[in-house]
């Protein structure tokens, strides 16, 4: 029973390996519609090694000096219209 | 800097970031002065550090506006102040027109605020509002100084598209 089982195990191992071969030439053939190879992605402009977040950090080089300045017109605006007063200071006692 | 001090910084710039992420005044300055007060419980633990303790100030100040949201948890009542207040008063008592024309842009810019996505919003809320550096808000936020610039840029993109879209003029 148990060579029997093992004798199966092995097949069907041998069976996944065989598959997985021929997956892989496929995908190295590069005729394969589905296999996402990297010649592929950059011919239309992307990056395997591309995470989701990574345009966002990578813009910032590339920001206009404006975009960090406090007195634009919408700055100046937003500081003018909050520019509520604080309430009076709490009696801080023990 | 002692908690007076702090407070004298800090507590114009967390009213108005209270009031511009959707707190009525009345409620902005009952969350200020509690948030200082646990401030000052806390004042033995404090380090010297003005950048920690402003982090730490806007955090207390979250979290109470979430516990009074979700539980409706009282706030230490320490002096009435009036919504009507917010209109009404100003730095250097603003003369009506002037206050009145305010709190008009306040109105339309909170709502154009909410129409942000929300890291958009709590980076240049408190960038032009909190007057916090990059640094600080990325301490604050958890990202890096890079994304943050980032943020800060879209928002303000975004809010002139909004604003232009509602036929603001400024």
């Amino acid at each position: 029973m148990e060579v029997n089982l093992n004798s199966q195990n092995a097949a069907e191992w041998s069976a996944r390996q065989a598959a997985l071969g021929a997956q892989e030439s496929l995908d190295a053939g590069s005729e394969r519609p589905g296999a996402p190879r990297a010649s592929r992605l950059a011919s239309s402009g992307l990056s395997i090694s591309e995470s989701p977040a990574a345009p966002e950090d990578v813009s910032a080089a590339n920001l206009p000096e404006s975009a960090l300045s406090r007195d634009d017109d919408l700055g100046k605006l937003v500081s003018s219209a909050f520019s509520l007063p604080a309430p009076p200071m709490p009696n801080f006692t023990p | 800097m002692n908690i007076e001090e702090h407070y004298k910084t800090l507590a114009p710039k967390l009213t108005n970031w209270l009031v511009a992420t959707g707190s009525s005044y009345a409620e902005a300055c009952d969350l200020v002065q509690n948030t200082f007060l646990k401030l000052w419980k806390m004042r033995d633990d404090l380090r010297d550090d003005d950048a920690a303790v402003s982090g730490l100030v806007y955090t207390i100040a979250r979290n109470l506006r979430k516990n009074l949201a979700r539980d409706g948890s009282r706030l230490t009542f320490v002096e009435e102040i009036r919504d009507e207040d917010a209109g009404s008063v100003g730095p250097a008592e603003l003369p009506s027109e002037v206050a009145a024309r305010r709190a008009e842009w306040r109105r339309q810019l909170t709502a154009a605020f909410a129409k942000l996505p929300p890291i958009l919003r709590e980076a240049y809320t408190l960038f032009q509002i909190g007057e916090m550096s990059i640094r600080e808000i990325a301490a604050q936020t958890g990202v890096t100084e890079n994304l943050v610039k980032v943020r800060i840029h879209r928002a303000k993109e975004k809010l002139r598209e909004i604003l232009s879209q509602a036929r603001v003029t400024f």
